[in-house]
């Protein structure tokens, strides 16, 4: 079976490990675990369908500073997992929630909302 | 008994009377039997392939009916999110509908074995069941059951 659903999913449930949030325009890069660097944006332009690109970086050829700076080149090591590519609901859902997670953190979002919940 | 008697010819005082008309019927009744036999043993010497393969053709469309039924009832469980409380009863009913079926047919209990027990550790996961990991079980069996659906197609 193809292990990344179960990977999205997993970061998804976990996402206190999730550190880490760095915004590079529309692309959202993170940390998993201290360990592992990704990336996460929405793709297609046209509002037709909707897709997300996940990005892994397995190598240290650079650090998530970096990679969140420079654009990816063909000697580069990392895998692109598309939303598209897996057909189901459920997987677009995936991609979907872990995009949000990893957003709300580079924005703060959780502080205000923990912030509004507790404190007002 | 009374065929034993039209074939010796003779009617014996002591015995009963047999009309003419039950003789006719007696081998009549004979002749049908030898005919039935005799395509019994037709069917089984030169068509027993034919006759097996129709078999196979019925039990291999209800396999598929029960496929295409757990596959179904898989897709419902996209359209709940354990996140609400109302959702959370539905999902593991429907759960359990697969795995009886799953279990109720001998080859996919054995070709899904590990996917019930999938389930059942879901099922059995407490706060660790959440809407994350039921789209990684509903992704898994579906994919499961996608492949179930081409090897047979195969064959």
């Amino acid at each position: 079976m193809d292990k990344i659903i179960e990977v999205i999913n997993k970061m998804i449930s976990n996402s206190n490990k999730i550190t880490r949030c760095i915004r590079s325009g529309e692309e959202y890069f993170f940390e998993y675990n201290d360990r592992y660097k990704w990336s996460i944006a929405e793709a297609g332009e046209d509002s037709s369908y909707q897709d997300y690109d996940l990005y892994l970086y397995p190598s240290t050829q650079h650090t998530l500073d970096e990679w969140s700076q420079i654009m990816r080149g063909s000697s580069d090591d990392f895998i692109l997992y598309k939303a598209s590519v897996y057909k189901s609901q459920e997987a677009l859902e995936s991609f979907q929630e872990l995009l949000v997670k990893v957003r709300q953190k580079a924005l703060g979002i959780d502080d205000i909302l923990e912030d509004i919940i507790y404190n007002s | 008994m009374s065929l034993l008697i039209f074939l010796t010819g003779g009617d014996p005082v002591e015995l009963i009377n047999i009309t003419l008309f039950e003789r006719i019927i007696n081998v009549g009744s004979g002749i049908f039997g030898i005919m039935a036999s005799g395509i019994a043993i037709f069917i089984v010497l030169f068509k027993r392939g034919q006759i097996s393969s129709a078999f196979k053709i019925l039990v291999n469309y209800s396999y598929q009916l029960t496929i295409a039924e757990l596959k179904s009832k898989v897709s419902r469980l996209n359209d709940f999110n354990i996140g609400y409380k109302t959702h959370k009863q539905d999902v593991v009913n429907i759960l359990s509908e697969v795995e009886g079926q799953i279990r109720g047919n001998k080859t996919l209990s054995s070709q899904l074995s590990d996917m019930v027990q999938k389930i059942n550790e879901f099922t059995n996961s407490g706060t660790k069941m959440d809407e994350p990991s039921k789209r990684t079980l509903v992704y898994e069996l579906r994919e499961r059951l996608g492949n179930l659906d081409v090897e047979n197609y195969k064959k």
